[in-house]
């Protein structure tokens, strides 16, 4: 690093790296939350002046203000809404299958060293699939119905819960299996006690990853031809050519997932809260 | 990892050997299971591996040298199927970088950005498949579009996680030693976030093959979800699977060629994994 050290006597007005304080502000800084508002609303007026000056037909974007409006229609929808519990029923059942099988076999495959190399192999052979590819074959064998939309689920997050859960066991921190053994605690001890609580955050990060997952490619089904859903309303309204419609389901769509992400990390926290650390550091 | 005598090479390659048959006869074991199971039930949709693996020669090599190997059929859907990949791959990397390193170098854009980005990233983006053909109609520019947008959201999250999680230390270090602007940003501030940057980068590339092949699935006159598509509807599943096979290998390739430029480039990094659970 010798080269670096005559930068000090070509000192420039601007040589303070960014992030330090600029000038003495009169206010004080302007809270986040504020900006934040500020950006939404600066959002929703482009988007309007964007329609407005004619740089998009109005068949391809609507107002905000139409899109908003029918978004507050279709939220006291009912049949907008059996179709959002139809699709949270797939992913629901995507889920608990998934987990089902993955966790306990992960921390199978993770516990065991002789098993771990062959099968993190054709773990990456499978997840190396897009889940998509499978989709004309799955409505052959599956039909156009929820059991569709779950197996194209299941294979698509069953790669990262398994994976997760084995990588968990696998970073098991030696030193204190090692001190569990020379306490001579059995293997059951040592599983409930050590692997276990080490191997959850893990576990519940493939958990949170599937969670997302599992909604995309539900989602992506019913686009693609499934029968009920919240994807099916989105193409009815587009083949409509309702596109306010349309962009309110998305935009219904996204709040959605919002709500599952943050919901999966409020659970995440009060579940494993020793998983705090490793989730700053590995996100 | 250079050879050291002349018995070295020797060595290393029975060792070589040794380790993939270690690690590989499960997959080898399952497949024999699967060609087994697939003659035995004899299901149309399903066929036996040895079939797929036929039907993949037949379509996609060929054996002539002067195309590689490749079959015209690789070419006619394969290849732009790859370009709308790296078109919107990239799109996505240079926005994505651009955007992550400015909301977290300045602080209030990141705040100004903050909640549009939890709701972007959150829109499932295969929901605005409708939206797109709208915008674009049925061309390659709506394939793009879709893979660029579904790979932002990571990059530009990993890129934002790695610039704020740069060591404090390491700041004040370079702001004592009063390193220009440019410096600071080749020197600190690209090295310090370039494992996040990677690790979002890594995360994409198999969003961005899921997309491609849904966007594909949705509406296009070429690329392989196009032919998965018309394969299925000429009901020749031997023929799909072998793409669905290409897939695989595409993905095995993307993702041996991240191993290795993050081996490579971030040598220095003591966290580098060889591989990350966070994909499709």
């Amino acid at each position: 690093m010798a080269s670096d050290v005559h930068v000090i006597d070509q000192v420039e007005a601007d040589a303070r790296p960014t992030g330090g304080p600029v000038a003495a502000r009169r206010w004080g800084p302007t809270p986040d939350w504020v900006l934040g508002v500020a950006g939404v609303v600066t959002m929703f007026v482009l988007w309007d002046l964007v329609v407005r000056a004619g740089a998009v037909s109005v068949d391809s974007l609507p107002y905000p203000v139409d899109t908003l409006r029918r978004a507050g229609e279709l939220l006291v929808d009912v049949t907008f809404l059996t179709e959002v519990a139809q699709t949270l029923w797939a992913w629901l059942l995507a889920m608990l299958a998934a987990s089902a099988v993955g966790i306990p076999l992960g921390l199978t495959l993770g516990y065991f060293s002789a098993l771990y190399r062959p099968s993190s192999s054709v773990v990456h052979a499978g997840r190396s699939i897009p889940s998509s590819a499978f989709l004309p074959i799955a409505i052959l064998m599956f039909g156009l119905g929820t059991q569709m939309k779950v197996s194209l689920a299941i294979y698509a997050i069953f790669w990262p819960i398994l994976l997760n859960a084995m990588y968990g066991v696998r970073d098991t921190e030696p030193l204190m299996l090692a001190t569990g053994r020379s306490m001579g605690w059995t293997r059951t001890r040592l599983l409930t006690r050590v692997v276990l609580p080490s191997a959850a955050p893990s576990i519940a990060t493939g958990l949170r990853v599937a969670s997302s997952t599992a909604l995309i490619v539900v989602l992506s089904a019913e686009l693609l031809g499934a029968t009920n859903g919240v994807g099916t309303v989105i193409t009815t309204y587009q083949q409509a050519q309702r596109p306010d419609f349309v962009y309110a389901g998305i935009l219904l769509v996204g709040l959605l997932g919002m709500g599952l992400y943050y919901g999966f990390n409020l659970v995440e926290r009060l579940v494993v809260p020793w998983g705090q650390a490793q989730r700053e550091g590995g996100r | 990892m250079s050879g050291q005598g002349l018995g070295r090479p020797v060595v290393t390659s029975a060792l070589a050997v040794g380790r993939g048959v270690r690690s590989l006869w499960l997959l080898a074991l399952l497949l024999v299971v699967w060609e087994v199971a697939a003659r035995m039930v004899g299901s149309l949709f399903v066929p036996p591996v040895s079939q797929i693996f036929g039907a993949f020669v037949d379509t996609w090599l060929s054996a002539s040298p002067s195309s590689l190997f490749l079959s015209s059929q690789f070419r006619a859907d394969v290849l732009p199927s790859l370009v709308r990949l790296g078109l919107g791959y990239g799109a996505a990397t240079v926005l994505g970088v651009g955007l992550g390193i400015l909301i977290g170098v300045w602080r209030p854009a990141g705040a100004f950005f903050n909640p549009l980005i939890r709701l972007g990233m959150s829109v499932p983006v295969t929901a605005l498949l409708p939206i797109a053909i709208v915008l674009f109609g049925i061309t390659s520019g709506m394939n793009v579009f879709l893979i660029a947008l579904g790979c932002l959201w990571p990059i530009l999250i990993n890129t934002y996680d790695g610039v704020r999680g740069i060591d404090r230390t390491v700041v004040t270090a370079a702001r004592s030693l009063r390193l220009t602007r440019r410096r600071y940003f080749l020197r600190v501030l690209l090295p310090g976030a370039s494992p996040a940057i990677f690790a979002g980068m890594r995360i994409s590339i198999g969003i961005a093959l899921v997309l491609m092949v849904i966007s594909e699935l949705y509406a296009a006159t070429a690329g392989l979800g196009f032919y998965i598509v018309s394969q299925q509807r000429l009901f020749q599943f031997p023929q799909l699977w072998s793409a669905i096979v290409l897939l695989a290998l595409l993905g095995i390739l993307f993702n041996a060629v991240f191993a290795l430029v993050e081996r490579v480039l971030l040598r220095w990094h003591r966290n580098v994994r060889p591989d990350s659970a966070e994909s499709h």
